[in-house]
């Protein structure tokens, strides 16, 4: 039940057309995993503990740095050296202290992605590595979640939601992965990609407008462009196909 | 006949930086084969030593996956072309 304060506290998204009430109930009933703390993670993260998700599990086994403060706006100055979830559910629940914040410091594998992951209604993508990326694409699949990819390099950055069952998935879009490189970054790059993260889930949740489903959306910061690819079911997939005994 | 190949921002340093090509070729190997005769950095980018498509680039065509046991696919007149190198940064 929503109380006369979160009814105060989220007056401006209840006013919008199919959210309502109802839908601010569905977002305090919600969990989220958002996996990585980084810049994808930190404003996808501060925008649901905004937005009043009821419950945010955020994954990263990773210390805050210096050269990760130009784009990984939930860590500050003060914050480096630190466990970049202690730092993440610190400013999280200042923002909101209505919200749950889970802060889990470990590395995702496939011994503990089906646990970290289990009974949750959506998974955020935010990690900094392709193989975890694939991991957790898998698990959402296995286990009916969904999945919502979002990636950057430079000034480029791409986003997919994925709906296990429903939709085309990251393996459908990419079957492998390169060397393992640094990327450069500009903070505001994920910055675009975390916040259509966020709208996706929330959207999910509550059910209004259209899902980025079966469509990669491609942001080019350099010419300031948007492309949207159309990414199909491939038959085959490793991962959702019939390869494995799904039904397309 | 002619088609436009767009670049993901990732491969554009290897084609001197630009966003889109203009290329000719009836099937989307030929396309991409002309692609690289003009910018032979994209190559080891896009094609492995057996010239087999890396399994990490994907090919759209006419909105479309072309995957790699496709690349003879015809290449309608006009049809744009657009290469993505998976990214995995975050
Ligand atoms: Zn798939």
């Amino acid at each position: 039940m929503l109380t006369p304060e979160d009814k105060q506290r989220y007056d401006r998204q209840i006013m919008i057309p199919g959210f309502g009430e109802a839908g601010q109930e569905k977002l305090k009933q919600a969990k989220i995993v958002i996996a990585g703390s980084g810049g994808l993670g930190s404003p996808s993260a501060i925008y649901l503990a905004a937005a009043g998700v009821g419950t945010l599990r955020i994954i990263d086994h990773d210390k805050v740095e210096l050269s990760n403060l130009n784009r990984q706006v939930l860590h500050w100055d003060k914050d480096i050296g630190r466990s970049k979830v202690k730092s993440a559910a610190e400013k999280l629940t200042q923002l909101n202290g209505r919200i749950r914040v889970e802060a889990i410091a470990q590395t995702i594998n496939d011994m503990n992605v089906a646990a970290m992951v289990a009974g949750f209604d959506v998974i955020i993508d935010a990690l900094d590595n392709l193989p975890t990326r694939f991991l957790l694409n898998k698990a959402a699949i296995d286990h009916g979640i969904p999945f919502i990819h979002g990636a950057v390099y430079g000034l480029e950055g791409r986003a997919m939601t994925i709906i296990p069952g429903q939709s085309a998935c990251l393996r459908c879009l990419y079957q492998g992965i390169p060397p393992q490189e640094k990327f450069p970054v500009l903070g505001t790059t994920p910055a675009v990609i975390g916040c259509i993260q966020a709208t996706e889930a929330i959207k999910l949740i509550t059910g209004i407008g259209v899902p980025l489903t079966n469509r990669l959306l491609i942001y080019d910061g350099f010419n300031m462009k948007f492309t949207e690819l159309t990414v199909n079911r491939k038959k085959n997939c490793e991962h959702c196909g019939t390869k494995k005994g799904r039904q397309l | 006949m002619s088609n436009t190949i767009n670049l993901a921002a990732y491969l554009r340093s290897y084609a001197d930086n630009k966003e889109s090509v203009t290329v000719k070729g009836k099937t989307i190997q030929e396309c991409l084969n002309y692609l690289i005769k003009q910018h032979p950095g994209l190559k080891k980018m896009l094609f492995d030593q057996d010239g087999q498509l890396h399994n990490y680039v994907s090919i759209f065509a006419a909105n479309e996956i072309v995957y790699a046991d496709q690349m003879d696919k015809p290449a309608k007149d006009g049809d744009t072309i657009h290469i993505l190198y998976i990214i995995g940064g975050g």
